[in-house]
């Protein structure tokens, strides 16, 4: 058929040339006619042919002939302007991404491609489709300036299930609708606005995020009857309102506190002994006055709560790459992970880089630290460690800073000694981070760590009658130094390893949970999904 | 145990089992067919494309298996396009096999390799015009001139700031 098809268009083109097709009559408007005509007809007789012979040959193109929804899945990965881009590469292509409307439901202002035109094409093929909406805002000198506001931004706000980087200003005062769409919420207070007549209460709200600059607002009542996360930034008032505002909402699951100054301890310890407190998956105290830690680091909080985070206010100069100064505590699942600096500016819990879970073990309604089986302690040295806290100890993961070039210097024997041995009886696995960049640190080469460390192994072997589980080494600057000893280890340990990278990252270790993620960075950037209940991998058998 | 897999150009593959049940389609029929060393057709798969899914299947065999009520259900926050280093070595094969990995592991029910394969034309197609990406798959304008001119007038729209 196609064939016989390319026969019969050949023979047409030997019929007439371009070149022979010349205008030679006097009136040029009847031969304008005729030639617009002859157009139009062979529009009409080629056209659909042209189209359908198109169709044909991108039918065998694995590209074009994708059922729909692999194309809706790739579609997904992409954002809002590479899907329109897409819409008009092929007819397969444009019916698949007009077919779905999720795919036109996302309307950034801040990606470089926003424009109120695309916003309008997407509004229109998202259909009744929700919007996920972000608002651009951004600091021009020290205000905050909304860029790119469609001319009608409550339109979009009606329609939306999500919002991130939503100014106060862009709400007119006493705006009383309860966008029952509303799902996730991220507002901006603008300091140079009135906020005190500003009563926005969406009704069926579960993601509450609110940055205050340091401004009043009103929280009505409302909003707290389906929340599950809420987190509040720079809210000026004190601690103890604090706290009865959030335990107000018995579904919450998230809570984050982050820069919250105001140094007032009013009424701290007086809480309403009504007061139900939610069962909090994750409280993360992150730069907090003290007066905060004192309100919300109580037992009855605690016992409610899965992670704990507490950051200190001041990051410390600490000279270890330590990937954040913070205290983490999963209180569910009995771990415990340390990644903190060094005598930081928590002054409640008193941290100290030796004794840092003294004050909360001292609490001992507060933390069961003999269930505790793994502990991952980061960036601050363990002279003294305190292992008879941790009988249940079954995964210990640290770093060693032997140069002194560091301020403080953690040896492998300040944790891998007797103590060690004698304490943590069901220890399983070591992973062990050396980062010791000069070679002369030891004066006596029996200091040196591969020196040392077989005789911890060795003296494991004599005490329990049996070889050392597993043991897993990353030296950064001299892993030739193990290898050369493999035969030794592989001797004195069930399974050893040299890795060739910080293995802090692996599936191995339970990881901080993510806090739920209100605004977007940038168009195609990840979002992660909405936070999933924590669930550690290690040693679940 | 092991387990048989005949392709649509009849070459067998013996696999282990749990390999085998990466495949959510394989895993439910041998769990119809109970203990059987019947050897299960795959119509829709040639030799050499089930090879290369079987490397992935070897490869990622002690990953846990997805499970139905996974945030992937958020569909329209599925935006990452990450890959890890082996998949991303694994995934560079010429354009055909790339498709023909995409509608095995579609067919397969195997939902992370069917993530690699997406993920990866979508980071192809990223920032590209229509003209560069049909140049790219050796597609053709098929567009009827309803369509083109829907698309005429969108553009326009777009350009609107």
């Amino acid at each position: 058929m196609l064939a016989e098809v390319a026969e019969f268009l050949d023979s047409i083109t030997t019929l007439v040339t371009g070149d022979e097709i010349k205008i030679d009559i006097d009136d040029r408007e009847e031969a304008g006619y005729l030639i617009d005509s002859a157009v139009y007809r062979l529009d009409e007789s080629f056209g659909p042919l042209l189209t359908a012979l198109r169709r044909e040959r991108n039918s065998v193109v694995s590209a074009a002939c994708l059922p729909t929804n692999i194309l809706i899945k790739i579609l997904l990965y992409n954002g809002a302007w590479d899907v329109f881009l897409a819409t008009q590469v092929c007819h397969t292509w444009r019916r698949a991404a007009l077919s779905h409307p999720p795919l036109w439901s996302r309307i950034n202002m801040k990606s470089k491609n926003y424009s109120s035109g695309l916003a309008r094409i997407q509004l229109e093929h998202s259909g009744s489709h929700p919007l996920d909406i972000t608002f651009s805002l951004i600091d021009q000198g020290g205000q905050i300036v909304n860029q790119n506001l469609p001319a009608q931004p409550l339109a979009l706000i009606e329609k939306a299930s999500s919002i991130a980087n939503l100014s106060t200003r862009t709400i007119p005062a006493m705006w009383t609708n309860d966008l029952p769409l509303l799902n996730s919420l991220h507002l901006v207070v603008d300091p140079s606005t009135t906020t005190s007549n500003y009563i926005l209460a969406p009704s069926n709200l579960r993601h509450y995020s609110v940055d205050f600059q340091q401004q009043k607002l009103s929280f009505p009542r409302t909003i707290f009857a389906n929340l599950k996360t809420l987190h509040l930034r720079m809210i000026p008032e004190p601690a103890s309102k604090v706290l009865a505002i959030v335990f107000s909402s018995n579904d919450l699951r998230e809570l984050v506190l982050d820069t919250c100054k105001n140094r007032e301890d009013l009424a701290i310890g007086q809480i309403d002994s009504t007061v139900r407190f939610p069962s909090l998956e994750l409280l993360y105290l992150k730069e907090v006055a003290p007066p905060f830690l004192s309100c919300f680091l109580r037992s009855e909080v605690i016992s409610e709560t899965t992670n704990l985070r507490i950051e200190p206010r001041q990051p410390t100069p600490f000279q270890r790459p330590t990937p954040a100064s913070s205290v983490w505590i999963d209180l569910d699942r009995n771990y415990v992970l340390f990644e903190h600096g060094a005598g930081a500016g928590v002054t409640y819990v008193k941290l100290s880089d030796v004794y840092a879970l003294g004050p909360l073990y001292n609490v001992s309604s507060l933390v069961i630290f003999q269930h505790v089986t793994t502990l991952q302690w980061m960036g601050a040295h363990i002279k003294n460690p305190p292992f008879r806290w941790l009988p249940s100890l079954i995964s210990l993961t640290f770093e060693c800073y032997p140069s002194d070039q560091h301020i403080q210097q953690q040896y492998l024997r300040d944790v891998a000694g007797s103590h060690l041995v004698s304490l943590c009886t069901h220890l399983k696995y070591l992973g062990i981070l050396i980062y010791e960049p000069t070679e002369n640190t030891y004066s006596n080469p029996e200091d040196r760590p591969e020196v040392e460390f077989p005789r911890f192994l060795r003296r494991w072997r004599d005490v329990h009658g049996e070889v050392f589980s597993e043991v897993e080494i990353y030296d950064k600057y001299r892993p030739g130094r193990w290898a050369q000893m493999l035969g030794t280890f592989q001797d004195l340990t069930g399974r050893f390893e040299i890795k060739n990278h910080p293995f802090m990252d692996s599936a191995r270790f339970p990881r901080f949970p993510d806090t739920r993620r209100f605004a977007v960075e940038e168009e195609g950037e990840s979002r992660p999904a909405a936070k999933m209940k924590f669930k550690p991998t290690i040693w679940s058998a | 145990m092991p387990v048989l897999l005949v392709t649509s150009d009849n070459e067998q593959f013996r696999v282990e089992k749990v390999v085998a049940q990466r495949s959510v389609l394989i895993k439910n029929m041998l769990e119809d067919v109970g203990e059987s060393d019947q050897p299960i057709p795959l119509p829709n798969v040639t030799a050499p494309v089930l090879k290369k899914v079987l490397e992935y299947c070897d490869h990622h065999q002690t990953d846990p298996l997805p499970t139905g009520d996974e945030p992937s259900a958020d569909e329209s926050r599925k935006r990452t396009t990450d890959i890890s280093e082996w998949d991303q070595k694994f995934i560079t094969v010429d354009q055909e096999m790339l498709f023909e990995i995409i509608l095995a592991a579609n067919y397969l029910d195997i939902k992370p390799l069917l993530d690699v394969g997406c993920k990866t034309v979508a980071n192809m197609i990223k920032g590209k015009s229509p003209e560069e990406i049909r140049k790219l798959f050796n597609i053709v304008n098929d567009f009827t001139p309803e369509e083109e001119a829907q698309i005429k007038k969108e553009n326009e729209w777009a350009e609107d700031r």
